[in-house]
């Protein structure tokens, strides 16, 4: 297996068209699947090296967040200056482990398609948009249209995935996990909430939840149900009855469906009730 | 080098094929020993698994080459062809008239029972009975380091460097095993990464010792976490009914239990945890009226044998919840409750046996009803705040009938600096400061003159194993000892000094227990119970410790914290969890250790009585601290909410579930 580190983007994507030629950012997933012998390719690219893929910039009221951004920086000051991306922030905060948050990124943690992803699931909800480059060029995709099934995404063997766009709204959002414990947790279920409350009412509502489907998923039913609404305990109520019916998690090591449904619906009610705290 | 181990967890081989590996690739089985077995208490396990496997990751042969990976990979074309046999889940499916068996001579490898005082009438007289199952799952030690050797030969020695706990035993284990004389074999350990027990018996000494030993070659072998999981020795699981009865002012009258514990394939330590188990059971309490039944069964699983608290916390988990529960319902003050029932000193514990050293439980519940965590319980408004404590005990040495001394030698040398041989392994617990301070202290010079040798079965002698929580007290008494044979004739520039540990004056006609000595501590937990998932937040713990004097403030706080945080562990998600025979968590992904994040501020706070038996007036600390965390725990989260924990690890989904009165989790 050789290792290759590329000095531009283009002899990046040049080397990427080879074939069985996968990128490494932090390599903390890559590495992992490697031990496991989950994957065996014949080259590896470093791809550590494209400062362009570091940036994290705002233009057009659009965040643009470079792939190779880690969860350290995510955790950090440039997120925190705007109260919308306060999801993404939070889910960096509760990431794995300093040493793992130094060394993970974003466009990581995107292409991986954990449907666990803590950095995916904050972003869900923040309405963003993926930047793919290939030698032919750039494509921008939804993040609600990234994911395909389970650890499959829309960008092609041939493509980086360069950026993350945010828009930079008015509103806030936030991020809660339940893992088996506090650091390196996978979760067992997560919940990101984007919203925008005006005169008392949801003007807009996103609701991202991970680890209860083959991916990161949008609960849209619950979305819809809210907006418009007054947070009342009423309404938090039903929305928590909506949400455990919208989803169909599974059984697996870490919970029971029916454990997941339930943290679920207390992590949305919890959220619910955050945000009509802070709006009195 | 690299092992082939069972893909089955029952089953008899039929076939072995190596026709895959080149010549280059050496592999070795059963037939390359002198004599196929483990040296240790009950000689039931084989170093290689040769007619028959009985756990899933049971060593069958050894593959060596000129690297790591070439044996790994070469190990896997091994074939191993198998007449799978039915398994054996569960101690109670083990003993029913029909299961298949582990071994011809049956399933039950040992059982225990003991009576003492009316226990049938005396539950007649009780105001309040409280019975339940309790079921304590398999942890494993998670040391850091995994078992590693480096084996050499040197003419017609062989030398090795392993991660052990007892040089000697290694020295017997792999003489014998490869029928060379014992003076021929050279074992020192290698700075340990940590065993908690399990490194206390074969891990791979043999399988390095081999390796060198046919072909003359330098032969390293570390296995991988995965087979540190399925591969290597485990706390005991345990099944238990136990019964109590106590009166209307809290005294504790009766005790009955019956308890399975499951050894898995081979006894290892078993009957000794056994015996710790039984013997602590009632914890540190006068009971009058007691009845033990402990059985100890084989199943197919890695082998269970020694872990820090040896036995000692399944038991606890039982006693202590039912203690608490009761308090609860009679209305008394948990402290108080086990103040008065508490062991002093000259009183007998629940297999009758003396207290015949120095007892300090009801100085350390005081320290703890005094703690600032404690009084917070009274002023508390949060209903998702609890509080819990428990109380226990734990032995010292290795217990009735069995040898236990240590043997030192102090020289000085020209510059006037002292060598001290103590044959123990440091594990890194610390016992080597300890015992150099000792020996300063006792030498009257600074520690830098002090040079310890240990642990080297060529330059040290026997001290038997770093285990018992005995290592400071034995060869602390064996220095003071040496230190005052070299006093008495400065001139020849040498001491020398033999001592034993004391044994209890009660003879139960059983080997490794009771004990005479025993350290004592009280715990208690605050929580916050997130009702969100289910799950505890430790928000603090105050532990208060009667191990004797203390030697080492720092080192002590270390092992009361660490003990703490390894049943922390056990309490919140460690559980090898097997399934038809294979353990659901063989990774560290899967099995849930503890991380900083989830173990609270600890306090510790030594009542230091002085142990006149002890080096300096010390007991033993090692183990003590893993007893009762974990009733502590659940008491707190069974104050919160009214339901009931009767077995570990915590099930976070039924305590969020748990809405009606006194559920059963
Ligand atoms: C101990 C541990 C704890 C963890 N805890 C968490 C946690 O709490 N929450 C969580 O969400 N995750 C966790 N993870 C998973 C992992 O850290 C994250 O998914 C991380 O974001 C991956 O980023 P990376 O840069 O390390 O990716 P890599 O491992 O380098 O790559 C992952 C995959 O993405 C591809 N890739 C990487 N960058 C690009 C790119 N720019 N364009 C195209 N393809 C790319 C790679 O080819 C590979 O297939 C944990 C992992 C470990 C080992």
């Amino acid at each position: 297996m050789d290792v290759i580190r590329p000095g531009s983007l283009q002899d990046c994507l040049r080397i990427l068209k080879t074939e069985h030629t996968i990128p490494i950012a932090g390599g903390t997933d890559l590495m992992v699947n490697l031990a496991l012998n989950k994957i065996s390719p014949d080259r590896i690219i470093d791809i550590t090296g494209l400062q362009e893929l570091k940036e994290i910039s705002l233009s057009d009221n659009f965040l643009k967040i470079g792939a190779l951004v880690t969860f350290s920086r995510l955790a950090g000051k440039e997120i925190a200056q705007y109260p919308c991306c306060n999801a993404l922030r939070e889910a960096a905060e509760k990431m794995g482990s300093p040493q793992i948050r130094n060394r993970a990124t974003i466009g990581g943690n995107l292409v991986t398609g954990s449907s666990a992803g803590d950095g995916s699931v904050a972003i869900l909800a923040l309405d963003a948009q993926v930047e793919l480059t290939g030698l032919d060029g750039i494509r921008k995709v939804p993040l609600s249209l990234f994911y395909s099934g389970y650890h499959q995404t829309a960008i092609h063997s041939d493509e980086l995935l360069t950026a993350v766009y945010i828009p930079i709204r008015p509103g806030t959002s936030s991020f809660q996990k339940v893992g088996k414990r506090n650091a390196l947790a996978i979760a067992v279920a997560s919940l990101a909430i984007y919203s925008y409350i005006r005169d008392s009412h949801f003007e807009q509502i996103y609701i991202a939840i991970g680890s209860v489907a083959p991916t990161p998923i949008r609960a849209v039913k619950t979305d819809l149900f809210l907006q418009g609404q007054k947070i009342t305990s009423g309404v938090i109520k039903e929305a928590a009855r909506i949400i455990q019916d919208e989803i169909a998690p599974i059984t697996d090591i870490r919970g029971t469906a029916d454990y997941r449904r339930k943290l679920i619906a207390n992590l949305l009610a919890d959220q619910l009730q955050q945000l009509s705290e802070s709006k009195n | 080098m690299a092992i082939v181990r069972s893909t089955e967890p029952h089953a008899f081989i039929t076939g072995l094929d190596f026709s895959e590996l080149p010549s280059d690739i050496l592999y070795f089985t059963a037939k390359d020993l002198e004599e196929n077995i483990i040296e240790d208490a009950i000689e039931d396990q084989p170093v290689l698994a040769y007619d028959k496997v009985r756990f899933y990751g049971e060593p069958i042969a050894i593959v060596a080459a000129d690297s790591h990976q070439k044996a790994v990979s070469f190990s896997q074309k091994v074939k191993v062809k198998y007449q799978k046999l039915p398994i054996v889940e569960t101690p109670k499916q083990a003993l029913e008239p029909d299961a298949p068996l582990l071994f011809e001579k049956g399933n039950l490898l040992s059982e225990f029972h003991h009576e003492k005082g009316n226990v049938t009438e005396s539950f007649e007289d009780c105001d309040l009975i409280l019975e339940e199952d309790f079921h304590l799952p398999i942890q494993d030690h998670a040391y850091m380091e995994p078992d590693a050797a480096f084996a050499w030969m040197e003419g017609d020695v062989l030398s090795i460097y392993t991660s052990t706990q007892n040089v000697f035993h290694d020295q017997r284990m792999i003489a014998r095993a490869l029928g060379i004389p014992l003076h021929n074999v050279h074992v020192m350990a290698a700075t340990v990464g940590g065993g908690f027990g399990g490194k206390d018996g074969h891990t791979v000494q043999i399988f390095a010792a081999l390796v060198a030993y046919r072909t003359g070659r330098p032969a390293k072998i570390v296995i991988s976490r995965r087979e540190v999981f399925i591969g290597t020795y485990k706390r005991h699981a345990v099944d238990l009914h136990l019964k109590m009865g106590f009166q209307k002012d809290g005294t504790f009258r009766a005790l009955s239990s019956t308890a399975y514990l499951d050894t898995g394939a081979y006894a290892g330590l078993g009957p000794a945890v056994m015996g710790l188990f039984s013997e602590h059971l009632g914890g540190p309490y006068v009971i009058s009226n007691v009845k033990i039944d402990s059985y100890l069964v084989y199943t197919d699983k890695a082998p269970a044998h020694a872990m820090r608290g040896f036995g000692a916390p399944q038991g606890a988990f039982a006693t202590e919840s039912l203690i608490n529960r009761a308090a609860n319902i009679l209305q008394i003050d948990p402290i108080e409750i086990r103040m008065k029932n508490a062991l002093t000193q000259g009183a007998l514990g629940t297999l009758g046996q003396k207290m015949e050293h120095v007892v300090g439980l009801r100085e350390a519940l005081e320290v703890v009803r005094d703690s600032d965590l404690w009084k917070e319980k009274n002023t508390n408004q949060d209903p998702s705040i609890g509080f819990g404590i428990a109380a226990g005990y734990l032995s010292c040495g290795l217990g009735k009938g069995v040898p236990d001394s240590a043997k030192v030698e102090i020289d000085r040398e020209p510059n006037g600096d002292f060598t001290v041989r103590v044959g123990l392994v440091d594990i890194g617990q610390g016992n080597a400061t300890a015992l150099a301070a000792i020996a300063g202290e006792a030498l009257k010079v600074p520690l830098e003159k002090i040079h310890l040798i240990m642990a080297d079965t060529t330059q040290t002698f026997d001290c038997g194993s770093t285990a018992g929580s005995r290592s400071v007290f034995i060869a602390g008494n064996a220095i003071l000892a040496a230190v005052r044979d070299y006093f008495s004739h400065p001139e020849t520039g040498r001491g020398f000094a033999e001592t034993e540990f004391p044994q209890s004056k009660t003879d139960l006609n059983v080997i490794g227990f009771p004990h005479a000595m025993y350290t004592f501590i009280a715990q208690a937990v605050k929580l916050k119970l997130d009702p969100i998932s289910g799950q505890p937040q430790l928000a603090g713990i105050f532990a208060a410790t009667e191990a004797g004097k203390v030697i080492n403030r720092l080192s002590m706080d270390g092992q009361i914290q660490g003990g703490i945080a390894m049943s922390i562990g056990y309490t919140l998600g460690e559980n090898m969890n097997y399934r038809n025979g294979i353990p659901d968590n063989q990774r560290f992904t899967v099995y849930i250790l503890p991380t900083a994040e989830d173990i609270p501020p600890i306090q510790n706070v030594s009542v230091e009585l002085y142990e006149a038996t002890g080096p300096y007036g010390a007991k033993g600390a090692a183990e003590v601290a893993t007893v009762v965390i974990a009733p502590a725990i659940t008491s707190a989260i069974e104050s919160i909410r009214d339901l009931k924990i009767n077995r570990l690890p915590l099930d976070f989904e039924q305590i969020l579930d748990a809405k009606e009165k006194g559920s059963v989790c």
